[in-house]
């Protein structure tokens, strides 16, 4: 799934953040992580991959000028696309965003070699960064699943709920029927505690392992945490409202352990 | 995937009901104490059509004999039912439409008569000969039964009070010379083993008046080097090529690999597996190809297993009408 000549180079990765199920807090993931990774000093992107219900721009509370549906329609270069967000990603700490655009047909609507256009997009302008974060949609559509294949990591976000497990199996099978090496990692967000969200992973972890003969390897735990309700709310991004929050905590350490190729202790 | 939490007084219960409804292939991914008191399990089953009930071997066979019974229109009658039999055996359709032309001009005839008129009119029909002096070679894929159906004719010489010499060239397969001296063995007759044509044509001179019967490489028939080996085996030892099929195999590889053999020189074929297989289009595939029937297998049993390929035969074949007493006249065929 790599687009680079060499694996070890250091630009241009994409974390695709994927979930199956809507509502898991995906999002949230995505642009934390872009602000973990950021404030660990790498030059970052957050792509809004969810060209349907694209809500980065609502959540990080931005009116970007130009968004990936305009992209799309030949309107404006991917580069312009791109808004910088707590100083842009010159700034560590800050990172640009290339927004989608919430109602605009989504990536269902767009014809497969389209989708591979915006996919192979999406691989070259992430190559102006040491990092890329993809916020893919929900579901496991073929759009989706080509976007996902366009990025070297996957990250599924599921919670403990068990419409979010059954939604998170399906990406993961229908993602391994596309690629038999692809191996996506897990984040359990929203955790009550942390031996529900180990609970949680090893069902997911049990049913892939079964059905599929493939253990995702969990990347990391994010608790269930008031800040980031009250952060949606605010519009705003969470390390800058809440830097000390308990889920911008194990955020963090998420990236840090994505960073290393570290699985969860 | 389908998944479901069941609460029970016991886990012996909750897993019942998960076998119930998810099947044998379910999982367990969670269990817990019910809130209610009692287990809680949580189950997964990605199964297309979790909780069938599966069947013991017995039943499982009678329903598949139903289905087939059905499929091939066995209780229905004439043209209806031939044409019903052709399509299930999956048949070449140009077979198919000029057979039931030919059918359809004999209204009144029961349907095996019918079909085996149709099929005379269609293809050629020529049974071996086992008499001093001939020489065949027996061609076909791995597995289709060349060495089983040169045992048979091997058995049929036996019986005929022909003498015999079977000569084995397919010696790199494992545990190939120990099943032509096993099976030599049980017939009393002498084997040898060559390793090229060279080696082959010397022991064909040798042969006399004895029957030489030759168990070809084993080959490909879609590999051309493969077809050269076993033609140039067959020009060595001046044996006529018999093409072996299996009948139970797509009727379209059947056709283009009898007319790949035919080619090669192949005039005549012998049908193995027509016992065992349920879709035998591949006997006609092979038949529209030009070879000629002349053997058709009729049990897996050495010794009784071969049968002159008669139109009326193959006829009761497609039909599955073999079980009717009309078909003891054949018995005495059998070898």
């Amino acid at each position: 799934m790599s687009f680079l000549p060499d694996s070890k180079a250091p630009a241009g990765r994409i974390l695709a953040v994927a979930s199956g199920k809507g509502g898991v807090g995906k999002t949230v993931i995505a642009a934390g992580l872009a602000q973990a990774f950021s404030a660990q000093g790498e030059r970052l992107l957050l792509i809004d991959g969810d060209l349907g219900m694209a809500n980065i721009d609502v959540q990080l509370g931005l009116s970007p000028d130009a968004d990936l549906a305009a992209v799309m329609s030949g309107q404006v270069l991917l580069e312009d696309a791109c808004q910088p967000v707590m100083g842009g990603a010159r700034k560590r700490g800050g990172f640009d965003v290339i927004a989608g655009r919430s109602g605009s047909g989504g990536l269902a609507g767009l014809r497969p070699d389209a989708v591979n256009r915006l996919a192979a997009a999406c691989a070259t302008i992430a190559l102006s960064y040491e990092r890329a974060v993809l916020d893919l949609a929900a579901g496991a559509d073929d759009s989706t699943m080509r976007m996902a294949m366009a990025a070297d990591d996957v990250l599924i976000v599921i919670n403990d709920e068990p419409t979010s497990l059954t939604d998170a199996y399906a990406f993961v099978k229908r993602l391994r029927l596309r690629d038999e090496s692809a191996a996506p990692l897990v984040v359990v967000n929203n955790a009550p505690t942390s031996d529900k969200a180990r609970e949680a992973y090893a069902a997911f972890r049990k049913t892939c392992q079964s059905f599929l003969g493939f253990a995702p390897a969990l990347a990391g735990i994010v608790a269930r945490d008031e800040h980031v309700p009250l952060t949606i709310r605010a519009q705003m991004p969470l390390s800058q409202r809440s830097p000390d929050c308990a889920a911008m905590c194990d955020i963090a350490h998420l990236a840090s352990a994505l960073a290393a190729g570290r699985q969860a202790a | 995937m389908r998944l479901k939490t069941y609460s029970a007084p016991s886990l012996a219960e909750a897993m019942a009901s998960v076998r119930r409804d998810l099947g044998e292939d379910a999982i367990i991914v969670a269990t817990g104490d019910a809130p209610g008191g009692g287990v809680q399990v949580r189950a997964a089953s990605d199964s297309p059509r979790g909780g069938d009930v599966i069947e013991a071997p017995r039943e499982r066979a009678a329903r598949i004999h139903n289905d087939i019974r059905r499929q091939r229109g066995d209780d229905s009658d004439g043209i209806d039912r031939i044409i019903r039999a052709l399509g299930f055996h999956r048949v070449p359709d140009a077979a198919i439409e000029a057979l039931a032309r030919f059918c359809e001009l004999q209204e009144d005839a029961p349907a095996a008569h019918a079909l085996a008129q149709a099929l005379e009119s269609r293809y050629r029909f020529a049974p071996l000969e086992v008499a001093p002096g001939l020489a065949y070679l027996f061609a076909g894929s791995p597995g289709a039964g060349k060495t089983a159906t040169l045992a048979r004719i091997a058995a049929r010489a036996a019986a005929a009070n022909v003498p015999v010499l079977i000569l084995a060239t397919d010696c790199e397969r494992a545990g190939a010379e120990a099943r032509i001296a096993e099976l030599s063995g049980k017939l009393g007759f002498d084997y040898a083993m060559a390793d090229d044509p060279r080696e082959a044509e010397a022991f064909a001179l040798d042969a006399g008046d004895q029957l030489l019967l030759i168990d070809a490489p084993a080959g490909n028939a879609f590999d051309v080097d493969d077809l050269d080996m076993m033609a140039a085996f067959a020009a060595a030892t001046e044996a006529e090529i018999i093409a072996v099929a299996d009948a139970g195999q797509a009727p379209e590889d059947a056709a283009e690999a009898a007319s790949l053999y035919a080619s090669a020189g192949a005039r005549r074929t012998i049908i193995g597996k027509a016992d065992c297989a349920r879709r035998k289009g591949a006997i006609l595939a092979t038949g529209e190809a030009g070879l000629a029937f002349a053997h058709v297998s009729a049990s897996p049993y050495i010794g009784s297993g071969l049968a002159p390929a008669t139109p009326l035969r193959l006829a009761r074949t497609l039909l599955d009408l073999h079980d009717l007493p009309d078909d003891v006249s054949f018995a005495g065929d059998a070898i």
